[in-house]
This record gives structure tokens, sequence and C-alpha cells, in this order.
């Protein structure tokens, strides 16, 4: 009886709820500060270069002339610190991460371009 | 919060250590910073909480004795130093001198350059960069370098 | 004379949470001698502060290692704010401290997976993982991250944690305390547990002095020291705890130690947010480092050492953390001459390594 302290643990775990999410059948749970990935509203952007100055990993350009904020987001390692400096508040952290890819791209956003 | 650097000649620093050790001082890390013309060491030790450091510089062609004749466990820091530094550390303990097999590297002793005039980080080039940021001297030097730096970043 | 054979450990092994390579001169089943060798996961960090500002390479610090991420984060922060005389908030030292004692509980629990995984208990390993999950749900819901928090800045914290939070932290921690018992117990009290750890790489008490030990490694051999007695960076003043210490100097006792320091975490956090004050989460910070400084922490593997040193420009001159495995390889090493070799994964795991620590 000395040798099977840990049956009960054991049989109740048998019997319990799974206790890992069943990904992907079941989606994955993130919180509300999660930090997945960076989205910006390129409409409210006046290009300043604050988050260019700001990102750690060099992950973002900004062309004040051109009009064009571009994201490398394989670069990108989720500090924030862009969402926490831009003066318009127009980017945000989206709680999903970049999704897997076979290159690394960049995202171009451009001042005309329609917002999906 | 205060701290002392005792500053040390190269041919003292047995006798330094042995006093040390024979206070009870436990060895807690030794520092190596490459300077311009050389490196500077830095032993600390402890005993009850009573943080103590010395201080130690060596020319560049110089050469540091090893301490593990009096604190064993010295070894892993003298062996990192000579691995990544290049800091000739002479007369390690037989059983702990790795001669330079310690740290796996590609190349030896990749720390040895001194670090050059800062340079600011590799920002990748925009169009039109920033005229506001105060930028340090040379800027002209650094539009090129950046290219290169960042070639090698991205590849 | 027998002859010797090499057998070389790592760096792949499935005992081994980062690589690490160690060649054992083996007769028949007995070690005779281990030589360490170690640059499988070398990055090249402390070379890296010549490029990156000092205020932005706060996020390289916290990538030294996955397990001790917030203590490296906050190591560094503390010495940096130490070279430029920069007085932290009561209320981010605090966060602080809850945040990292978190992290101590964690990185316990994931020691005590490992262990059992070493022995080929693989059922407590998953058990002891899954209550770290819900400690590393605590972090993603504080501070956005499971593992790298992002969440330290010189002068402060970035974040702030409400008192419904902070109460509900302690809350879950409590119900976590039931079973964390029944996974302790299973360590401190299963005859077959206690066959494989007790009097397996013995370290005396002279032994752990003279070989520099820190953290549980010397805490478990009678050697009583724990940085956060003196520590006045982190809220540590203002609560009341003993240093964990066991005396037999085996694996069986540094388990002790870690399980005990696993309580007094949840004590100590329990402590904290009764006394947190309101105020502040940063300081201002500015101008660049011009002098050097050296801060001590205690991490959960030890005694950790941050150097900095400023030159006036926003370029550190150099940056060195002396991480508590790096303290404890040589004790390894004497630990691992004339023990068994199915010892030799335990051994490893006993002293908690953290190879991507040690080799920056």
């Amino acid at each position: 009886m000395a040798y099977l302290h840990f049956a009960r643990n054991v049989l109740a775990s048998m019997f319990r709820h799974p206790a890992t999410t069943e990904y992907p059948l079941a989606p994955r749970q993130y919180q509300n500060i999660t930090r997945g990935k960076v989205e910006i509203n390129i409409d409210d952007c006046i290009f300043c270069g604050m988050c260019m100055r700001t990102c750690p990993a060099d992950a973002i350009r900004v062309d004040r002339a051109g009009k064009t904020w571009e994201i490398n987001p394989f670069s990108c390692v989720q500090c924030g610190g862009c969402v926490e400096h831009c003066p318009k508040k127009c980017l945000k952290m989206d709680t999903n991460y970049t999704k897997p890819s076979e290159k690394k791209t960049e995202m171009v956003f451009h001042a005309d371009t329609p917002q999906t | 919060m205060k701290q002392e650097y005792t500053e040390i000649e190269s041919p003292a620093l047995l006798d330094n250590v042995k006093e040390m050790k024979e206070d009870g001082y436990r060895l807690v890390q030794i520092c190596c910073t490459r300077v311009p013309d050389g490196y500077e060491l830095t032993y600390s030790f402890d005993k009850e909480y009573n943080f103590c450091h010395l201080r130690l510089t060596v020319p560049e062609s110089g050469w540091v004795m090893s301490i593990t004749s009096l604190y064993w466990s010295a070894f892993i820091y003298e062996n990192e130093m000579h691995d990544l530094f290049g800091l000739d550390v002479r007369h390690i303990a037989n059983d702990v001198d790795y001669k330079g097999t310690f740290y796996r590297l590609s190349e030896k002793a990749p720390w040895h350059t001194p670090p050059k005039k800062p340079a600011p980080p590799v920002r990748p080039q925009a169009k039109q960069p920033p005229v506001s940021k105060a930028a340090p001297a040379g800027e002209a030097v650094k539009t090129t370098a950046k290219a290169e730096e960042g070639a090698k970043e991205h590849g | 004379m027998a002859e010797t054979t090499v057998i070389p450990f790592g760096p792949q092994h499935p005992v081994l949470p980062e690589p690490v390579h160690i060649d054992l001169e083996m007769q028949d089943e007995k070690v005779l001698r281990a030589i360490p060798s170690i640059g499988y996961v070398h990055r090249g960090l402390e070379k890296l502060v010549e490029k990156r500002d000092y205020q932005k390479f706060v996020y390289v610090a916290e990538r030294i290692c996955g397990i001790c991420s917030f203590g490296h984060g906050w190591g560094y922060c503390r010495a940096v704010e130490g070279a430029m005389h920069i007085d932290v908030p009561p209320r981010a030292k605090y966060l602080r401290t809850i945040w990292h004692e978190l992290s101590r509980i964690h990185s316990h629990l994931l020691w005590l997976g490992l262990m059992a995984d070493a022995m080929g208990f693989e059922n407590l390993f998953m058990s002891s993982w899954r209550m770290r999950e819900k400690i590393l749900d605590i972090f993603e819901e504080t501070t956005g991250g499971r593992i790298i928090f992002s969440v330290c800045k010189i002068g402060g914290v970035r974040r702030d944690m409400e008192k419904g939070t902070l109460n509900s932290i302690v809350d879950r921690l409590t119900d976590m305390e039931a079973e964390l018992r029944v996974i302790t117990d299973e360590f401190l009290k299963e005859p077959t547990v206690i066959r494989r750890m007790s009097g397996v790489g013995v370290l005396s008490r002279e032994d752990a002095i003279e070989l520099c030990c820190v953290g549980p490694v010397a805490r478990a051999s009678g050697v009583v020291g724990d940085m956060r007695l003196i520590d006045t960076e982190g809220a540590y003043q203002d609560l009341s705890f003993e240093p964990c210490v066991a005396t037999e100097g085996d694996c069986l006792a540094r388990c002790k130690v870690r399980i005990a320091e696993l309580f007094q975490s949840i004590g100590l956090i329990r402590q904290a947010v009764e006394k947190v004050p309101d105020g502040e989460i940063a300081a201002l910070v500015r101008g660049n480092p011009k002098e050097e400084f050296f801060t001590r922490i205690e991490q959960p593997r030890g005694e950790a050492i941050y150097y900095v040193k400023g030159n006036g420009t926003k370029f550190l001159d150099r940056m060195r953390v002396r991480t508590p495995t790096n303290a404890n390889i040589p004790a390894l090493v004497r630990a691992l001459q004339g023990c068994d070799y199915a010892d030799v994964p335990m051994l490893v795991v006993t002293i908690d390594p953290c190879i991507s620590c040690t080799e920056r």
C-alpha cells in the first residue's frame, strides 16, 4: 500500500476532463492582453516614425514621404513597445500569433490601401 | 550603494586572493572586460553578504596567473575568459584545463577585438531618414555600414 | 589497469532541458572524470550590448533564458538603475517581486517535472507540468506572454496589476496548494522515488563551501545563503521569511529545499499582495549610464550577478551575467567523479542546469 500513493491521482486523471486543449480541433483560447502580432489602422497613421525608433528588433520601417508603413512580422518580438509609444494610437496588439509561412515576408501598408 | 573596487597589480594577485581565502571569502565571479589597451579583470568575493572586488588590468600581450590553486571552481571563469577573449591564463589546474575546448566556437577568441566606437543600431533603410534625430558624428560612414550590416542581418 | 571508455553525455538527452556536452571517462560502470563543454546555445548576447540601445536591451536580456526570463530582465534593469542612480517607486518593487516569486514557482515546478522524468516517472512529470500551466495562465493574463513577459523596463514596470487581479492570483494559488501537496508528497514519501534520490550526489558542507556553490545546491548542504535577505530593490525587506535549508546534501535534500521554496513563494506572494502600496509604476529615465554597477539577485537556481559598465553613450561598454548554473558546474564536475553511470542523469538534473543562462 505504501507504494501506491499516487494511485488516487492517476485514477482521478483517467476520469477527469483532459487538461490540454484539443488543438487544432478546438481553438486556442487567448487572454485579452496576449501579445500576438502587431496590427495597424493605416488611416490614422501620421508616419512620424516613433514606432520605428522604439522597435528593439528593427522590424518596422516607416517612409514619411512615400506614406508607407512596413513591418516584418518574423523579426517582431511582440514586445508591444510600438503600441505603447504610438502618438495616434493606431497600432494595436492582436491576440493571434503570426501564421507560419515558408518565407519571411514583410507586410506593407500604404496610406491609400483599403483596409481588409 | 557605494561599490568599491580594489586595484591590484598582476604579481600581487595570488597574495590578495590567498588573503581572501584565508578570511573565508567565497569566489563569486571573474569578469573580463576588453578595454582599448588590454583586459580589465574583476574578481568578486563574498562573505556573509559583504561583496567586494579586486580589479586587475592586464596588457593585451600579457598573461594572468590562474587562481585554481586556491579556488578550484575558478576554472569555469578562466576557461571562459581564455576561450572568448583569448586571454592567456597560465597554470590552470591540470584536471580542469580544457585548453580551449570548453566553449565550442566557430572562430577563436571572438571577443578579442575591442569594441569599436559606439555605432547606432542598424536601422532599416527608410527612404527619408527622420531629420530631427540627433545622430552621432560620422553619419556618412554609417550609411554604407548600415547597408552592409542590414544585408548581413537579413541574410 | 583496466581500459577507460569515453561516453558522450548530451548535447541531446531526454533529461536535459538545454544542450550541454559532458564527456564521461568511464571504467566499467564508474565515472572517473567528467569534462564539460558548452557553446550549443551561445548567442553572444553580452557582445550585442554594444549594438543595442541600453533601454531596448531589456528585451534581449529577458530572452537569455526561457525559464528564468523575468529574473534576467529584472536583474539587468536593476544593474542599469544602480549605475544611473534611479529610484524605483515602491509599487513597482512589489509588482516585480510578485512576478519574480511566481517565476520561482513555475521554475521549481518545471524542475520537479524534469526530475520525475529523469527517473522515468512520467505521470508525475505531467502532473507537475499541469500545475505549472496554471501559473503560465496567470502570467498570460497579467503580462501578455506565457514565458517572455516584456514587463520590466528601466525605471519600473510597464503594466500594472489591479487589486482584483492580485486577489484572484492569491485565490488561485490557494486552490492549487492542495494539489501541489499531493504532487510534492509523492517526491518526499514514495519509496521508489526516495531510493533513486537518497544518497546520490552527496555534497558535504565543506565541499559546498569550497566549490562556491549557490542556491538550493548550497542550501541543501547546510550553507545558509539567500540573496533575498539583503535585497533592497524588491519588496523582500518588508516580507518575513527564512531561507529553506537542509543538511544531507544529496539529491533528496535538494528536492526538499526546492519544494519548501515553492510553498514559501506562495506565502511570500500572499504577504506582498496584502502590503502592496499604491503609486507610480515607473520612474522617469533621463540620460545615459556612465558608471559601472554590480547587482545580485536570487533567481530560482541561486545567486545571479549582473554587471553593467556604461560609458556615457547609449551603448554600454560591458554587460556581464554570471548565472547560478555557471557557479554550480564545478559542483557537478566534482559530484560526477566516482558516481555510477545510471546516476549521471539524476546528478545533471539535480543542480538544475539552465545552460542557456550559462552560455548567453
